[in-house]
């Protein structure tokens, strides 16, 4: 009588391994379609097997804790029931012209791993007419005031990364160890720059090595001084002149005793300086190259030395709060700043900068212009003076000598001037300084 | 050049249709009060004198069941339209939206394919609040096999319906609520649309804003007050959310640099999470002069009260002092 | 309805759900499978009432269905077995094979995933003016989703030539219709909707065609769609994973005394219109069928990525102009 296999069915989508447990019917004992005859663990859970025809348990070839791969048989049925396919996948076959097996001899296997292939990009051009760079290299070259034009791009799409503006620097610099990217290298003995030389004799003879020439200062101040380094070789390239005017300060100074007691000159000579740009807007502006672009807020930078160096946060509009609230809000300005708590959004966007050297006793200075603001004020001491008047008497005055330093491709020398009278109106008429 | 005339949207959605279903007799419009009613809205209005009440199909209120009859007319040589009075109770049709229309071409390997076109109006600002108010293309543009277009203006309204049922595949018209009684300016003859072209609605310099449906307008008169205090925007309208216009947004960023993206939408896994990504992961990313920026939706169903409903998605002022800030920072 | 050809129908039903389940349980099929096997009497009585042009949508347990409709088996076989020679060249299934030309809309893995798209295919025919009928086979299960309500209100409420055919076999997955439905028969629920409702025995293959070809008829004749419950059952679980916990022995014994085959061998044999030897011929032939059937599937092809990419969408009008102006 023919036998049938009863083979570990695959119950499960996942099921690759079944365990017999229990079988339930006895070696030699009869079965019918649909009993179940074992009972079999997969993925922790129990299922029967059930017989798929009538017949007689014949072989057990699995017995109770042992573990079959799916599609393994694990006992033979005798039975008058055809089988339908078991020839058709009978073992080792695979000459037979059948080619019922897996999917192998007859069956051409395509290799299928995740996406296609993306078709190759042609490399596409930056079509700004501005140099492509990754974040990191735009912030290394500002940094270190490299002009990106200047650097090969290694990267896809012609786009200059990181590594690119680091070798431009590496073979621009004559001082190794010049790092820019705030990472601690003190010496140039690891990068083997340019000059860095290990060969003793070649460097010894009178020349310091350079391991002993060490960069001053913390990384962050650091830092920060190349960055003011970059702006400044920036203003060096902008036609720039100073107007200087010692602003009569007597009114106010009797004021300040009064009902301004307590706010800095600082303060009210900062909104003097922003009701004054309001009045000329092209000297709020900045230049766009074909014209004067205006801008539609006053933004006043405030100079500020900090523990670290110079920062210069930016009071929006300030002309519009009242000169106490003004005040204190440069206070909480300059002690957050110094404190390194500077909110990041009051970095940037300013019109104009006020730089005040006066509680140094300094008396006049010349402040350069920080890129794309058209003007910056300088501010000496507050001090009292004796001036001759026109009777030629003398008399004391308060006086502050200032200096509008102002691009001269935005606006001239009479220009200059007349805000400056401007200013010294403002100052004069409380009502228009106060607002 | 074609004449110009004044229609509204609606009235363009409307003429757009009449135009398919005259030239197309496999062409109808099933809906919920679409016909003696004239739509919800307005749009169908006297089709079904024009048409007749075969063609033009008023149902029961069955989105699920609507939708998968579209699905079966369309799999036996129509080509359904199906209106949904709001695009929120497409909630009520997913199954035949996602499981079947998307996906039927795909499972019968080919053998046939699923020429259905769904409309719904979405979006906020009636007052109608978190049922009837939201943005879901996100949801759709996600499920392979269904095309997605958002309409900002009668031109596009009429000129992308008729491109959608030109399309073998499912595709969903996700109209605005607020611009259907908006009046434009529209050629004589609906221009000839392609599902996947975007537009340069103006150009600029400084910065791009892509932006969908009725944060297109805004976005243009963001850029003339812009534009007025010195800041040149570029304002792109992609008209198909998928397939999106990859190449026209990605060559107005390689030339301003900076991007601001606008949707109504809530932000969190929005539409314009894809596009900031794409625009990322392109050769254009070295190009970027900022972080790429979104303002979107905030995160909330749509409130009931006029100022909180308006407060929720992006207006015009939102957008000048965005597009401001991303040009003053960087 | 020809008494040989239904009993090859039935018989090519069986061999073929057995042979599934043979290459399941060697694991050379992948997935889940859901078997018709005792359910072979209801397609092929109802679709032996159908004519060319005529449509049929299934379920998630469609072989039966598409084998009666008339579906290739190698091609079906090829299909389960993942190949690029399947109807759906791998990518559907066991649960969405289809044979959209010839009227097969395709089995549906969703309950009542069906019911609209018969609808919606019966409100097509009637638009063009045809006089095609669309037959919706669903389960006992379907009843209770929302999307068999709206299809029968709205097919009920056009008059749709479209004829809904439960096929009752006790059970959804697991919950059985007798507990979860609160009405006598299933059929009493057509009255809801305006149109007939009948309660056949599905296990009588000429019960069956006699009241599915009546249905189509008036379909046909313009009168609107039926409410047709086949009262059948199922001799496996649900699917490869049902324990049968929520069933007897007991009632799967007692149904596969009720075998749609041999009883309608039976009931041939006692009318004389068919011999054992002629049976047997059938039997042997649909045997080598089958057998045919697994080996044009075995060697199929791996369908491809690249392929599948391409199938996502249709190509449009506009990329076909455009693609024939680059060639």
């Amino acid at each position: 009588m023919p036998r049938l296999p009863l083979l570990m069915p695959k119950m499960s989508m996942t099921m690759e391994f079944g365990t017999v447990e229990e079988w339930l019917v006895e070696l030699g004992g009869p079965v019918s379609d649909g009993d179940a005859i074992v009972v079999v663990t997969t993925d922790k859970v129990d299922m029967d097997v059930e017989s798929t025809c009538d017949g007689t348990l014949v072989e057990i070839l699995a017995r109770s804790g042992d573990q079959v791969p799916v599609g393994e048989p694990i006992a033979w049925i005798e039975t008058e029931k055809d089988d339908l396919l078991g020839d058709l996948f009978a073992a080792p076959s695979s000459t037979e012209s059948d080619g019922a097996g897996e999917a192998d001899s007859a069956v051409p296997v395509n290799a299928v791993a995740g996406e296609p292939p993306a078709a190759p990009t042609e490399a596409a051009e930056p079509t700004a007419g501005r140099p492509r760079a990754v974040p990191l290299a735009r912030k290394l070259a500002a940094d270190a005031g490299l002009d990106l034009a200047t650097v090969t791009p290694s990267g896809p799409h012609h786009t200059i990364r990181a590594r690119d503006v680091r070798a431009a620097l590496a073979t621009a610099s004559t001082s190794p160890g010049s790092s820019t990217d705030g990472v601690e290298v003190s010496t140039s003995s690891t990068d083997g720059g340019a000059g860095v030389s290990t060969d003793r004799e070649s460097s010894a003879v009178g020349t310091k090595s350079s391991a002993d020439r060490e960069l001053l200062g913390d990384a962050r101040s650091r830092r920060l001084r190349v960055a003011t380094a970059r702006v400044l070789e920036a203003t060096a390239a902008i036609p720039q002149f100073t107007v200087w005017r010692a602003f009569d300060l007597t009114r106010l100074a009797s004021a300040r005793k009064a009902s301004l007691k307590g706010v800095s000159w600082n303060t009210i000579l900062l909104r003097a300086y922003a009701l004054t740009l309001r009045e000329y807007p092209s000297l709020n502006g900045s230049w766009a190259g074909d014209g004067v672009r205006s801008n539609p807020q006053i933004g006043v930078a405030l100079a500020i030395d900090t523990p670290v160096g110079l920062m210069a946060p930016v009071l929006r509009d300030p002309q519009n709060l009242g000169i106490k609230a003004l005040d204190a809000e440069i206070k909480n300005l300059a002690a957050a700043v110094k404190a390194g708590k500077a909110d990041p959004s009051s970095m940037g966007g300013g019109t104009g900068t006020v730089s005040n050297l006066g509680s140094f006793g300094v008396q006049r200075f010349n402040a350069l212009l920080t890129p794309p603001q058209a003007t910056a004020l300088s501010l000496g001491t507050v001090e009292v003076q004796p001036v001759f008047d026109t009777d030629g008497a003398i008399r004391a005055r308060t006086v502050c000598e200032a200096g509008l330093t102002v691009d001269h491709r935005v606006a001239d020398g009479a220009d200059a001037a007349r805000a400056f009278a401007t200013m010294q109106e403002i100052l004069d008429d409380p009502f228009l300084l106060l607002g | 050049m074609s004449d110009l005339r004044t229609m509204t949207y609606a009235e363009a959605v409307r003429e757009a249709m009449a135009t398919a279903m005259t030239n197309d007799e496999r062409v109808f419009l099933m809906g919920e009060d679409v016909g003696v009613y004239g739509g919800a809205f307005g749009v169908s209005n006297d089709l079904y004198q024009r048409f007749g009440t075969d063609r033009v199909r008023d149902t029961t209120i069955s989105e699920l069941g609507i939708v998968g009859m579209g699905v079966g007319a369309a799999l036996t040589g129509m080509k359904p339209i199906i209106e949904i009075q709001f695009s929120d109770f497409l909630c009520q049709a997913m199954d035949q939206v996602v499981n079947q229309a998307a996906k039927l071409h795909f499972m019968v390997g080919g053998q046939a394919n699923v020429p259905l076109v769904i409309r719904a109006p979405g979006g906020s600002g009636t007052g109608a609040a978190a049922q009837h108010s939201q943005s879901l293309e996100a949801w759709f543009a996600h499920v392979p096999g269904l095309k997605v277009v958002m309409p900002s203006n009668a031109t596009d309204a009429g000129a992308l319906l008729l491109a959608a049922l030109e399309d073998p595949n499912p595709v969903l018209v996700l109209e605005h609520k607020l611009l259907y009684k908006q009046s434009f300016q529209v050629p004589s003859v609906f221009p000839a649309a392609r599902l996947g072209e975007g537009r340069v609605e103006r150009k600029g310099t400084d910065l791009t804003i892509v932006a969908t449906s009725v944060e297109v307008q805004r976005s243009i008169e963001a850029a003339e007050q812009l534009a007025a205090a010195g800041i040149s925007a570029e304002v792109i309208d992609p008209r198909t959310i998928k397939p999106l216009d990859v190449p026209l947004i990605l060559d107005s960023v390689s030339r301003t640099g900076r991007v601001l993206l606008v949707q109504e939408a809530p932000k969190f896994a929005g539409f314009m999470a894809e596009v900031s990504s794409t625009i990322a992961e392109s050769e254009v990313f070295g190009d970027l002069l900022a972080p790429i920026r979104r303002l979107c939706g905030l995160d909330t169903p749509i409130p009931y009260s006029p100022t909180l409903e308006r407060a929720s998605v992006p207006q015009v002022d939102d957008i000048v002092r965005e597009a401001t800030a991303l040009v003053r920072e960087w | 309805m020809d008494a040989m050809d239904a009993y090859r129908t039935m018989l090519r039903i069986r061999l073929f759900e057995e042979a599934v389940e043979d290459l399941y349980g060697r694991g050379m099929m992948h997935g889940t499978m859901h078997l018709s096997i005792g359910q072979e009497a209801v397609p092929t009585g109802a679709c032996a009432a159908l004519k060319e042009g005529d449509q049929i949508t299934s379920t998630h347990r469609g072989h039966g269905h598409c084998i009666a409709k008339g579906a290739d088996l190698g091609r079906s076989m090829a299909e389960l077995l993942a190949r690029d020679n399947g109807y759906c060249r791998g990518r559907g299934g066991s649960m969405h094979i289809a044979d959209v030309a010839t009227g097969n809309l395709g089995a549906n893995g969703i309950v009542a995933g069906g019911p609209p798209i018969a609808a919606g295919a019966a409100l097509s025919n009637q638009l063009r003016g045809t006089d095609q009928v669309c037959l919706c086979f669903h389960g006992d299960g379907a009843v209770g989703e929302g999307a068999w309500h709206e299809a029968l209100t709205l097919a009920s409420m056009w008059n749709l030539p479209v004829v809904f055919i439960c096929e009752n076999n006790k059970y959804g997955m697991s919950m059985s219709s007798e507990k979860a439905f609160k009405v006598d028969r299933m059929s009493d629920k057509a009255a809801a909707y305006g149109i007939p409702g009948e309660t056949v025995d599905g296990n009588d293959v000429e019960a069956v065609h006699e009241v599915v070809a009546r249905a189509v008829t008036r379909a046909r004749a313009g009168e609107g769609p039926t409410f047709i419950e086949a009262l059948t059952y199922r001799w496996r679980g649900h699917s490869k994973s049902d324990k049968n916990l929520y069933r007897t022995r007991e009632e799967i014994a007692q149904w596969r005394a009720d075998d749609p085959i041999a009883g309608y061998a039976a009931v041939l044999l006692e009318r004389s219109s068919a011999t054992q030897s002629e049976l047997n011929a059938v039997q042997d032939g649909v045997r080598n069928e089958i057998r045919d059937a697994v080996r044009f599937g075995t060697q199929g092809a791996e369908p491809t990525v690249e392929a599948m990419m391409q199938g996502i969408y249709a190509p449009s009008p506009v990329d076909a102009r455009e693609l024939a102006a680059r060639a």
